[in-house]
C-alpha cells in the first residue's frame, strides 16, 4: 500500500509540473491562435523569389476582440505556414479549426494544384474546410477587409455557408468534394466570392464585406473562368444542390414573388439506332409555393397557377440553357452531365463510338421544366366548401 | 476477558461475581425461598428491573412448590419449568454462556452448587424506528433499521411474512459478543451463496464487531478494492426486495443497517424508488444513473486531455470559450484541475463533517464565495469551475454513497492518467479500471454481471412494467421456489 501511495505521489508530482507535458507534446490552449481563414496568393514580378504568399485570419474573440490577420511569404506555400510560427503575438497557428481557405484568383489560375496539394497533405487543414475563389482580387485583400472591425471574414463566410444553398446564392465545395472531383472528371466547381466596399458608420470602419460572385471552373489545375453571378441559383439547381430559392416572375396578371423547392434535375441520354448520343434530355422539377403576389389573382383557381407555373418554367429553361451554354463555351462539362448519362444507360454510354469529351460539346440539350405551383391558403379568394368535401 | 478461559468453569454465583469483579453495574442480590437461599444476578441496564420483580420473583415468593422445595437441584428444576411468569426461561451449567446471558439482557438464578435458571428479562431502552436519514425516501414506507437486532428482525419479518424467511445468528467479536443475523430466504436463495457468508461469518476474529467496516472487508473477496461489494441499506423495504432477488442479508446488533450479498455494479445503481415510480421514468431515471457515473468519472479527465493534447476535437467555439476563459489564468490545466478537484473533496468532507446548518453554510461560502472570487480573481477559469462542479453534481446522483467515493478516487486517477498522455492515457486508464471490475467476484458471482456475461442486461439498464416484473435476479441463479 506504501508503495501504491509513493508511486502516486511520484506520478502526480511529475504529472502536474508540467514535465510530461513537454516530453509528451501537450500545449496549453492559451498559447494557440485558432486560424479560421486561410488565404493563398501567388506573387509574381518583382516578389517572383517568394511566389507563395499565405496570410491567415483568426475568428472575433468571444470578448469582442477584434480578429488578428498575419500575412507571411515564401518559396512554397507550406513554407510561408512555418514562417507564421515567429510572430509578434507569441502565439502558435492552429490550423485544425481552419473553416476556409481562400483562393486569390492568380493563385486558382496558376497554382491550384500546389494550393490542393498543401491542404491535402497538411496535418491539421480538414478534408471538410470550405474552399472559395476571389474573383478578381487576392485572397489577402478579403482577409484584409475587414482589419480592424470586430467582424471577421471568416464569420462573414461562416454565415454564407450557412444561408447559401437555402437562399440559391451557391453551392458551397469542401476541399475533399473538390479533390474527388478533379480525380474523378477533370474539373470541379468553386464557389467565387469578391469583397464589396460598403462604407458604414462615420468613419468607414467595417468597409468590406464579402458576396458571392458565382462559380469558378476549375478545369486540370488552372481556373478557366466563371459562371455569372445570376445564374448561381441555376448551376445549383443543375447540380441538385438547391434547397430552397425565391424567385420573380411576370406574367398578364402581374408581379409574383416565389418560393422554389424540392428543385431536381434528372439527365437522360438519347441513342441512335447505332449508338450514337442524339441528344441529353434534361429535365427539371420543382414545386413553387407563392410568397408575394400584386395582382390579386385567385390562386385556388388551377389556371391561373398554371400561368403562374408557365412563367417559372419559362425562366428555368432559360437559365438552365444559359449555363448549359457557358459550359459549352468553356468545353468544361463542370455539371458532371457524363456521369449522370453514364449512370442512367451505362451499357449504351461506354459503346458510343465517341467518348464523351468530344460529344459533350457537340450534344444537343433539351431542356424540360416540370413546375408544380402550390395551392396556397388565399384570404381575398377562399376555397369554397364543396359538398362531397370531406373536411 | 478471556472466553476460552471460563468456557469449561460450572456457572456458580461466586464465579460470576468474580468474573464481574469491578463492574459497577453488575448487581447480586440473595433472596430466602422457603428453606432456601437463591441469588439473583443480573446487569443494570440491560435488564427491566421491573420485569424481573413482576415476571420473575413475585412467582418465586408466591409459589407454594417452590417454597416447598427439598434442596438445589429441585428448586432449580421448578424454577425451570413453570415457576415464574418468564417466556424465555433456560438452564446454563458453565460460567461462560451464563455470563453470555447476562450480557443478552438476561438475569440468572442461582440456587446453590453449580448451574443457573437464567430469564429473558430485556430492557426496553432503545431507538424507536424512524426514518430513514441517508436514503431518502419519495414514495415508499418510511421505517429504517434501527441498532437493535431484534427490532431489525422484526421489520424484515413484518414485510416477508413467509415461513421460508429463515434468520440464523451468530455471535461474532470476543469482547463485543455482537450477535449477527444472517437472513434468506429459503428456496429463493442460491444455497451455494448462502453457504459461504456462513462460512466468512465464522472466520471473522475481531476482537468487537462494532463498525461496518470490520463485518464488510472481512467478508467480501476484494477487501483492497475501492469499489463496493456489499450493498448496505437503513430501508427495510429495499433490503426485502433484495432478499427477494436472492441475496442473502446481514443484520449486526448494534448496527443501523443491513448489509447484502452479493453486490453486483449494477445493483449499486439502483434505488428502491425504481419499483414505486412509473417503470417508464424508473427506466430514464436509472440510464441517466449510467450517464452520471461516466459523466462523474471521465469529464474532468477528458476536459484536461481535450485542453492540453486535443484541441482539434472539440468544436470551435467551444475551444475558443475555453481560450478566453484561461487567458489570465496563472496556472497550468492540469494543476487547475487537480486543484480545484482537491477543493471540492475538501467542500465536501466539510460539510459532511459539520452539523448540518454549518455544513450547509461552508457548501455556500464554499461553493459561491469562494468559487466566484477566484474566478473574479482569475486563479481559475470559469470552464473549469463548470466541468468540476457538472462532475461532482453527477458523482451525487449516485444512490451508494460507497460507489461514489469509489468514482471519487478513481476520477483523481483518470485526471493523472489524461495529464500524462492525453486521450490515449485516459483510455488506457479506462481499460485498467473496466479490467479491475471485470476481475472482481463476489461470493461467487461476478461484479459486472450482467455486463460482463450472465442473464438480464435490460434488467440492469431498465425496469420492466409491474406485469412482467419478477423479483429473482437471474444472475443470483437460485432455484426459484413455486408458490
Amino acid at each position: 500500500m506504501k508503495r501504491c501511495l509513493l508511486m502516486f505521489a511520484a506520478a502526480a508530482v511529475f504529472l502536474l509540473s508540467g514535465c510530461s507535458m513537454a516530453s509528451s507534446g501537450g500545449t496549453e490552449v492559451e498559447g494557440l491562435m485558432l486560424i479560421r481563414t486561410v488565404g493563398i496568393d501567388t506573387q509574381s514580378g518583382a516578389n517572383a523569389e517568394k511566389p507563395a504568399r499565405i496570410t491567415v485570419c483568426t475568428g472575433v474573440g468571444l470578448n469582442q476582440t477584434p480578429p488578428k490577420i498575419l500575412s507571411r511569404e515564401d518559396v512554397s506555400i507550406a513554407a510561408a505556414v512555418e514562417n507564421l510560427k515567429y510572430n509578434a503575438t507569441g502565439l502558435e497557428p492552429f490550423f485544425s479549426h481552419t473553416q476556409q481557405v481562400l483562393l486569390g484568383e492568380a493563385a486558382a489560375k496558376n497554382g491550384f494544384s500546389a494550393a490542393m496539394d498543401w491542404m491535402l497533405r497538411s496535418m491539421e487543414i480538414r478534408l471538410d474546410t470550405e474552399l472559395y475563389a476571389v474573383r478578381g482580387n487576392t485572397a489577402e485583400a478579403v482577409l484584409n477587409g475587414s482589419e480592424g472591425t470586430t467582424t471577421s471574414v471568416s464569420d462573414m463566410l461562416s454565415l454564407l455557408r450557412d444561408t447559401a444553398s437555402a437562399t440559391g446564392e451557391g453551392y458551397i465545395y469542401n476541399c475533399g468534394e473538390i479533390a474527388s472531383s478533379l480525380l474523378s472528371n477533370g474539373n470541379a466547381l468553386i464557389l467565387a466570392v469578391e469583397l464589396e466596399e460598403t462604407k458604414v458608420g462615420a468613419e468607414g470602419a467595417g468597409s468590406g464585406e464579402v458576396k458571392p460572385a458565382g462559380y469558378g471552373v476549375i478545369c486540370g489545375d488552372t481556373l478557366v473562368g466563371y459562371t455569372e453571378p445570376a445564374l448561381s441559383y441555376a448551376v445549383c439547381f443543375l447540380t441538385n444542390h438547391l434547397d430552397a430559392y425565391t424567385m420573380q416572375v411576370t406574367t398578364e396578371d402581374g408581379e409574383y414573388t416565389l418560393m422554389l423547392k424540392n428543385a431536381s434535375a434528372e439527365y437522360s441520354p438519347v441513342f441512335s439506332a447505332e449508338g450514337k448520343l442524339s441528344r441529353v434530355e434534361v429535365a427539371l422539377k420543382t414545386t413553387c409555393t407563392v410568397l408575394q403576389m400584386e395582382s390579386g389573382a385567385n390562386l385556388v383557381d388551377e389556371a391561373v397557377r398554371e400561368t403562374v407555373a408557365a412563367a417559372v418554367q419559362k425562366v428555368l429553361e432559360e437559365d438552365a440553357a444559359s449555363v448549359i451554354r457557358s459550359a459549352v463555351d468553356m468545353d468544361v462539362d463542370f455539371l458532371d452531365i457524363g456521369s449522370a448519362c453514364r449512370r442512367k444507360a451505362p451499357g449504351k454510354y461506354d459503346a458510343m463510338p465517341a467518348d464523351w469529351d468530344e460529344q459533350f460539346p457537340v450534344t444537343e440539350y433539351s431542356i424540360s421544366a416540370d413546375v408544380q405551383v402550390e395551392r396556397t391558403y388565399d384570404l381575398i379568394h377562399p376555397m369554397e366548401r364543396q359538398e362531397d368535401s370531406t373536411f | 476477558m478471556e472466553p476460552e478461559k471460563y468456557s469449561a468453569v460450572p456457572a456458580t454465583a461466586e464465579g460470576l461475581k468474580q468474573l464481574f469483579e469491578g463492574s459497577a453495574d453488575f448487581c447480586s442480590r440473595e433472596i430466602t425461598v422457603g428453606s432456601s437461599t437463591v441469588t439473583l444476578c443480573y446487569l443494570d441496564g440491560l435488564v427491566a428491573v421491573n420485569s424481573i420483580s413482576e415476571y420473575v420473583l413475585r412467582p418465586i415468593l408466591a409459589h407454594p412448590e417452590l417454597l416447598q422445595a427439598e434442596n438445589a437441584d429441585a428448586l432449580r428444576e421448578c424454577l425451570a419449568d413453570n415457576g415464574t411468569f418468564s417466556a424465555g426461561v433456560a438452564l446454563r451449567t458453565g460460567l461462560q454462556e451464563t455470563a453470555n446471558s447476562l450480557l443478552s439482557g438476561w438475569c440468572a438464578i442461582f440456587c446453590g452448587g453449580t448451574g443457573a435458571v437464567v430469564f429473558d428479562v430485556p430492557s426496553f431502552d432503545k431507538r424507536a424506528v424512524g426514518v430513514p436519514q441517508e436514503e431518502k425516501v419519495v414514495k415508499g414506507s418510511r421505517d429504517a433499521f434501527v441498532e437493535t437486532l431484534r427490532v431489525n428482525t422484526m421489520l424484515v419479518r413484518k414485510k416477508l411474512r413467509d415461513p421460508a424467511l429463515k434468520i440464523e445468528e451468530f455471535v461474532l467479536g470476543s469482547s463485543s459478543a455482537t450477535r449477527v443475523a444472517v437472513v434468506y430466504l429459503d428456496g429463493f436463495t442460491n444455497e451455494r451463496i448462502v453457504t459461504e457468508v456462513r462460512r466468512r461469518l465464522k472466520k471473522i476474529r475481531a476482537v468487537g464487531v462494532l463498525s461496518t467496516a470490520i463485518l464488510e472487508e472481512q467478508i467480501c473477496d476484494r477487501p483492497r478494492s475501492p469499489f463496493p461489494q456489499l450493498i448496505h441499506t437503513e430501508r427495510p423495504d429495499k433490503f426485502c426486495v433484495n432478499l427477494l432477488e436472492g441475496r442473502v442479508g446481514i443484520l449486526a446488533d448494534g448496527l443501523p443497517l443491513g448489509f447484502l450479498a452479493p453486490g453486483t455494479f449494477a445493483q449499486f445503481l439502483k434505488v428502491p424508488e425504481d419499483l414505486s415510480g412509473h417503470y417508464l421514468v424508473a427506466s430514464m431515471l436509472t440510464l441517466l444513473r449510467y450517464i452520471s457515473l461516466l459523466l462523474s468519472l471521465l469529464l474532468p479527465g477528458f476536459y484536461v486531455a481535450s485542453v492540453v493534447y486535443h484541441h482539434e476535437l472539440l468544436p470551435t467555439k467551444l475551444l475558443q470559450a475555453i481560450i478566453d476563459a484561461r487567458q489570465s489564468v496563472p496556472f497550468p490545466t492540469a494543476v487547475e484541475v487537480f486543484a480545484m478537484l482537491i477543493a471540492f473533496e475538501l467542500l465536501q468532507e466539510a460539510g459532511l463533517r459539520l452539523p448540518s446548518p454549518s455544513g450547509q453554510t461552508i457548501s455556500i461560502v464554499g461553493a459561491l464565495v469562494v468559487g466566484q472570487s477566484a474566478v473574479e480573481a482569475k486563479a481559475v477559469s470559469p470552464m473549469v469551475v463548470i466541468v468540476i462542479a457538472m462532475s461532482g453534481m453527477a458523482g451525487y446522483t449516485m444512490p451508494s454513497p460507497d460507489m461514489a467515493s469509489a468514482l471519487r478516487i478513481w476520477r483523481f486517477l483518470l485526471v493523472l492518467a489524461a495529464v500524462a498522455a492525453g486521450y490515449y492515457g485516459l483510455v488506457a486508464a479506462g481499460l485498467l479500471l473496466a479490467w479491475h471490475l471485470c476481475t472482481l467476484e463476489n461470493f461467487g458471482v461476478p461484479y459486472m454481471t450482467p455486463f460482463a456475461g450472465g442473464g438480464g442486461f435490460f434488467r440492469a439498464l431498465t425496469r420492466a412494467p409491474a406485469s412482467g416484473y419478477t423479483p429473482h435476479e437471474p444472475a443470483l441463479q437460485g432455484k426459484e421456489k413455486q408458490k
